[in-house]
């Protein structure tokens, strides 16, 4: 995987945009506990650019081996599918634990020269969350799509729909609905969007849940004690396995059907 | 017989245990402007003043009083010091009642319900106090400093923790703070109806409030550093139902909120830096007060209000895109600070959850392209170009971060290439 010229070029945006970003911020703001906007950038540059990169890339490099028929070549051999699935998604999550770790040497290395950077352990975490679930994703609708066009389309849909739409059709809705519903379908779309999800571990990880507002005061308390983390972890467990599972189970049914 | 005399001898050396003059009767024997300096023991009797007198420790000078009686209690009387005492336990520690001209300084207070409270008194001082609260909500603890009805009060070089509001202050005139620390209490310093407050050069972190001031005037809150006030409501000051207030050269940073102005008239906030807070200020129905001169630096939310607006003239914005080309110091165009999200966030609380997501960064991207030609809610015609305070030099530098990076960077390329021509 990482010799694709196209995993390349990204590795490299991806380096350049997040050193840039966090450049800039260091040297336009001064240091501050908390949540910060420091904070807040390093993760939304993680949050914008570590999905659409994995979802699309991931994607499109299985609906691309459909596409070529080398998917068809390794069903001839007595290979199970889930094993395929296990190995595309270490191959994926290798080559953006890779980047992730290149951007981490940029922006330390920036952080010598432009004053220091706090967070650099949320940001180990929250690139690990990222790409340990999104490389999941990414290979469930890899597996759905029909070609590697299907597979990109498949991918932008799901990301900005994660990213913004749904963000945006809750805050809309929520302009004409009672508090306590507003409340309610945030709560759900934290539990059944991924980006969410990752967003309120940020949160958790950082201690930070008091940012979200008094609203959520009961629901980061019950994720801040043991049951709470062990749930969380659990949670966050399923986001991997479920999405494995399924891509596995759809490629196992194409085979049968091939 | 030897034995009998040996014990008596015994008996009446003995300290304690022989008759001895309780502290309460040394007092009342006193004349009216004596000194009297105090044994470095435990006292565990409450001791009432009613008369002109300095009292003084020493080190080990401590009362333990237990039950509802103040350790000391003065009233109806006026020039009384006391100094350099512990206090430990109780219900309150010093009560000063219809008095004037007293001075407490160098009083250490722990685990007491309430350290200071003071009823229709005048002209006092407290100073270098150390006041520590005792464990538990703060629902069941008292105050620091508790002021009724009072006038002329200096509190001073005071350090407060884990009270329920570190200075109170209720139909006050003319109270004075300055230098004092007050951290993890409900309310650093609570005002309300007061008149003629300044609140000067304290340091206020880790409270539900930094400052809480309610129906007050005529009043100046400058000078202080005001931090992390973080919890779930928590603000680094609220002024509420307030007029005439001077809010003027405060560090606020790392808040929840910054400063909330709710129903305030008449007031000016005026050069105070705003680092780092969620949301840097916000009016609500406070939309006629001067806000001039401030520095609004890396708040999430830089201002917020409700339809009214808020009045901004001459401020710094670190996210405002301005060019100065006539150098005068203000930008060409002017600054809104008018973000729908923030607008929501004010009328609907649970839209807090939003705050920085992705999809509110975008959403205030469009704000801003369309809010400067249309919006007058929230705007600054005037805004700094500069900052007001420059810069303090560069940033040090790290080698070895630089190094860590540079490895990081080498190995991370190495792997790559290595796996990329295997």
């Amino acid at each position: 995987m990482l010799r694709s010229r196209w995993l390349q070029l990204v590795g490299l945006l991806f380096v350049f945009v997040f050193a840039a970003v966090m450049a800039i911020q260091q040297l336009a703001i001064p240091p501050s506990s908390g949540f910060s906007r420091q904070a807040a950038a390093m993760f939304n540059v993680q949050l914008f650019l570590l999905p659409l990169f994995l979802l699309t890339i991931g994607s499109m490099n299985i609906a691309g081996d459909a596409e070529s028929g080398w998917l068809h070549l390794l069903k001839t051999y007595p290979m199970k599918m889930s094993r395929y699935i296990a190995g595309k998604y270490m191959a994926l999550t290798g080559a953006f634990l890779l980047i992730a770790l290149l951007s981490m040497g940029a922006v330390l290395a920036i952080s010598g020269i432009a004053g220091a950077l706090s967070g650099m352990g949320v940001y180990i975490v929250t690139s690990l969350l990222l790409i340990f679930i999104f490389s999941a994703l990414a290979l469930v609708l890899g597996a759905i799509a029909k070609n590697r066009l299907h597979a990109l389309a498949l991918s932008l849909v799901f990301w900005a729909s994660w990213l913004l739409l749904i963000p945006y059709a809750l805050m809309a809705v929520g302009t004409a609905l009672a508090g306590h519903v507003v409340k309610t379908l945030i709560i759900f779309n934290i539990h059944v969007n991924p980006v969410e999800w990752v967003r309120f571990c940020f949160f958790l990880a950082t201690g930070n849940g008091d940012a979200l507002g008094p609203a959520f005061y009961g629901l980061t308390g019950f994720y801040t004690e043991p049951l709470g983390v062990a749930t969380a972890i659990a949670f966050t467990a399923l986001w991997i396995v479920l999405p494995l599972s399924f891509a596995a189970m759809v490629l196992k049914r194409r085979k049968r059907q091939a | 017989m030897k034995r009998i005399v040996l014990l008596w001898t015994l008996f009446l050396l003995w300290p304690g245990i022989g008759y001895a003059e309780s502290l309460q009767q040394t007092i009342d024997g006193l004349p009216a402007g004596s000194e009297l300096v105090l044994e470095p023991v435990v006292y565990h009797e409450a001791v009432s003043i009613t008369k002109p007198l300095t009292i003084t420790g020493v080190p080990g000078t401590n009362f333990q009083v237990d039950g509802e009686s103040p350790a000391i209690s003065i009233e109806n009387t006026q020039d009384v010091q006391i100094r350099n005492v512990d206090i430990e336990q109780g219900d309150t520690a010093v009560l000063i009642k219809s008095s004037e001209n007293i001075t407490i300084e160098e009083i250490e207070v722990s685990e007491a319900g309430q350290a200071m409270e003071v009823h229709d008194s005048k002209t006092l001082t407290f100073r270098e106090l150390l006041v520590e609260g005792p464990a538990g909500h703060y629902s069941a603890k008292g105050n620091g400093v508790a002021l009724y009805n009072s006038e002329d009060i200096q509190v001073s070089d005071s350090t407060i923790r884990h009270m329920r509001d570190g200075i109170y202050a209720e139909k006050t005139t003319n109270l004075q703070t300055s230098g004092n620390r007050i951290e993890n209490s409900r309310y650093g310093v609570h005002l309300m109806y007061s008149r003629q407050a300044d609140l000067s050069k304290n340091e206020l972190s880790e409270n539900v409030a930094g400052v809480m001031l309610m129906m007050t005037e005529d009043s100046r809150i400058q000078k202080n550093t005001i931090h992390e006030h973080t919890s779930p409501n928590a603000s680094g000051l609220v002024l509420y139902e307030a007029q005439n207030i001077q809010v003027t050269g405060n560090v606020i940073s790392a808040n929840a909120l910054g400063l909330s102005l709710q129903k305030v008239k008449n007031s000016q906030v005026t050069e105070n830096k705003f680092y780092g807070n969620q949301i840097g200020m916000e009016f609500i129905r406070s939309a006629e007060n001067n806000t001039r001169g401030n520095e609004f630096t890396g708040n999430i939310v830089q201002l917020r209000s409700d339809a009214l607006g808020g009045m901004l003239a001459g401020n710094y914005y670190d996210d405002a895109s301005l060019l100065d080309l006539d150098e005068d110091g203000y930008g060409d165009t002017s600054y809104t600070a008018l973000q729908s999200y923030g607008q929501w966030m004010v009328r609907k609380p649970a839209y807090q959850y939003f705050i920085e997501a992705p999809a509110v960064v975008l959403l205030n991207e469009m704000d801003r392209q369309m809010n400067s030609m249309e919006s007058a809610v929230l705007m600054d015609s005037k805004p700094l170009a500069k900052p007001p305070s420059e810069a303090n030099g560069n940033p040090p530098m790290s080698l070895w971060r630089l190094f860590l990076g540079a490895m990081l960077l080498a190995l991370g390329g190495w792997i790559w290439k290595k796996e990329s021509t295997a």
